[in-house]
């Protein structure tokens, strides 16, 4: 956001009031995204950096909606600057499968079963990260595939694309690792759904 | 068996978020007081003032294999700091100073590197030049597009930006300010390494509705704010199937004597650089961009009117017997005329997928038949839809 000529005209109170609107109207979303993606003892750190960035991009920042969505990209930066370190993503994976593992909450989840979530997440995690990724934009944030490809910064018709992969192989996974299961013996004696 | 649209509708509700309490909200000035509190490295880089534009201007020195080797000994020599491995998780100080470019070092490098892309993005070869060092290894990025015995010299880098505006070049950077274009591989005392992104669309790829292709990058190294060694990764996984392989099928058969000057050789991996070369690539991009794009158009025309029968003639039900019969009439018109090499491929497929569409449509429907909901069906109308020029043909939209 800057003038005609320019020139950056957000200075002391006026950036602070931006920012306190833009981190009001956005915090939870950001907190959630970062929330699907990491650990829970990450999230925090991830949730302040994105907004760190925003802070001292705020001239720059969209108006409208769209802010929401140049958070997600800053954000998508963030979280994938953190997967890309090893040594944190291996204990990543350790957390993740333990948060993976703990039953769901009955009171939470009225519908989906703790087996079912465990297995939809598993057979997510085989996919591609950017099929993944776009699957996620779309489920979770409800993105359209603009904002998905702005997010991504790839074509609309290449989210079109992964989307329609993403979708099916994830289908895919699910019943194969759903047929696995049940051949186990204790699925046999119905012992595991 | 559980379906594909039952299978997302479980990974949806699987949201780990949804599982969470709301967080509690801090206030917002208390936020943005531990943020500046975190912030405080940032502030010099916020205030450190542009680069001086680089004052070398045309010179220059071969550089061949024997600079390319001491370049390379040099970046050997570079401590490269892997920022994204080495940085401790659990310090929130150490990685906020990291992660900022609080270092004008880097932050002027990343000015050249801006300024260097940019430069070739407009195709103003003597503008990027003097972003260069005298020494500057730049043949890996001059060799890019296959070209051989590429020696790295200015006037090749004309020839090359030359090569690359006959070639309908469209550079695509990060537009938004999200994070800095370009992200540092690694820094010594004396240089920088960047890597810059960006898409790109070549050979009249937008015109036929193709790209831009996504994931290349430049790599450059930044000495004393030049730029001492440049390469380009071009990432052709997509580009080379849909664009540049149609092209070199159809230049070799259209015009098999222009092609020998085009190409260094008959596999038609590489671009010559030359200046007959260059003129030839100018010409045969536009005609080839130009006959894709006006067969997209009368596939429009074609799809568009298709779909206004469907509006008066359809009926109430969707995808039902006259749909069919519209779709298909809509397609022998279609491919009456064969589709040219710059959208065969995609023409082609969309032309079998609209045909299968049209039959199902046409098919009696009987008890416990998908036809209008069916994963294939949906999955052919997708394919159709991204087709450049057959949107209508789907005949979504408003009825």
């Amino acid at each position: 956001m800057r003038d005609r000529a320019g020139t950056a005209w957000l200075e002391g109170s006026c950036k602070d009031a931006l920012f306190a609107q833009l981190y009001r109207r956005h915090y939870q979303p950001i907190r959630d995204f970062c929330r699907r993606r990491l650990a829970r003892d990450l999230v925090d750190d991830a949730v302040a950096e994105t907004f760190l960035i925003a802070w001292r991009r705020l001239e720059d920042l969209p108006v409208g909606d769209q802010a929401l969505v140049w958070l997600y990209g800053v954000a998508y930066r963030v979280v994938g600057h953190q997967w890309r370190s090893t040594a944190r993503r291996l204990r990543l994976q350790e957390r993740l499968q333990a948060i993976v593992r703990r039953p769901a909450s009955a009171a939470d989840e009225p519908v989906i079963d703790a087996d079912e979530r465990r297995l939809v997440l598993a057979a997510a995690a085989r996919l591609g990260d950017t099929d993944a990724e776009v699957l996620r934009l779309a489920a979770w944030e409800q993105l359209s595939v603009v904002d998905i490809a702005t997010v991504l910064e790839i074509a609309p018709n290449a989210v079109n694309q992964r989307l329609h992969r993403a979708r099916r192989n994830l289908a895919r996974e699910y019943r194969r690792l759903q047929s696995r299961q049940n051949s186990t013996p204790a699925a046999a004696k119905g012992g595991t759904r | 068996m559980i379906t594909d649209d039952e299978v997302v509708r479980l990974f949806e509700r699987a949201d780990p978020a949804r599982r969470d309490d709301v967080a509690p909200i801090i206030d917002a000035a208390g936020y943005l007081d531990t943020l500046r509190t975190r912030s405080s490295t940032v502030v010099t880089i916020e205030t450190t003032p542009p680069p001086a534009e680089p004052t070398n201007r045309h010179r220059w020195r071969f550089t061949a294999a024997a600079a390319a080797a001491v370049v390379a000994i040099g970046i050997g020599a570079l401590v490269l700091v892997a920022r994204d491995d080495e940085t401790e998780p659990g310090s929130d100080q150490t990685r906020v100073a990291t992660k900022a470019p609080n270092n004008p070092q880097i932050a002027n490098a990343k000015a050249v590197a801006t300024g260097f892309i940019e430069a070739l993005g407009a195709f103003d070869a003597d503008q990027a030049i003097t972003y260069l060092a005298d020494d500057a290894d730049i043949s890996p990025m001059l060799a890019s597009e296959g070209s051989q015995a590429v020696e790295g010299t200015p006037e090749e880098l004309r020839l090359f930006v030359s090569l690359l505006e006959a070639q309908g070049y469209q550079q695509i950077l990060d537009s938004r300010p999200i994070v800095d274009m370009c992200r540092e591989l690694g820094s010594s005392a004396a240089a920088t390494s960047l890597r810059c992104p960006f898409d790109f669309h070549l050979l009249g790829s937008k015109e036929i509705g193709r790209g831009p292709f996504s994931g290349s990058s430049f790599d450059l190294t930044i000495r004393d704010g030049q730029i001492v060694r440049a390469s380009t990764d071009w990432v052709t996984t997509e580009f080379s199937p849909q664009i540049w392989e149609p092209f070199a099928n159809w230049v070799s058969r259209a015009y098999p004597a222009d092609a020998t000057v085009m190409y260094e050789d008959a596999t038609y991996g590489g671009a010559r650089l030359t200046a007959q070369s260059i003129r030839l690539w100018e010409q045969h991009t536009r005609d080839y961009a130009a006959t894709g794009s006006q067969y997209i158009d009368r596939a429009n025309q074609i799809c568009n009117a298709a779909h206004q029968r469907v509006i008066q003639e359809g009926g109430d039900e969707f995808y039902t017997n006259s749909w069919g019969r519209i779709l298909d009439q809509a397609l022998t018109e279609l491919r009456a005329v064969p589709p040219p090499e710059a959208v065969r491929a995609q023409f082609d497929q969309a032309y079998a997928l609209a045909q299968q569409m049209a039959d199902t449509m046409m098919r009696p429907r009987g008890v416990g038949d998908t036809q209008d909901g069916g994963t294939d069906f949906i999955d052919a109308l997708h394919q159709v839809e991204a087709t450049p020029g057959m949107q209508e043909c789907t005949f979504h939209g408003p009825r």
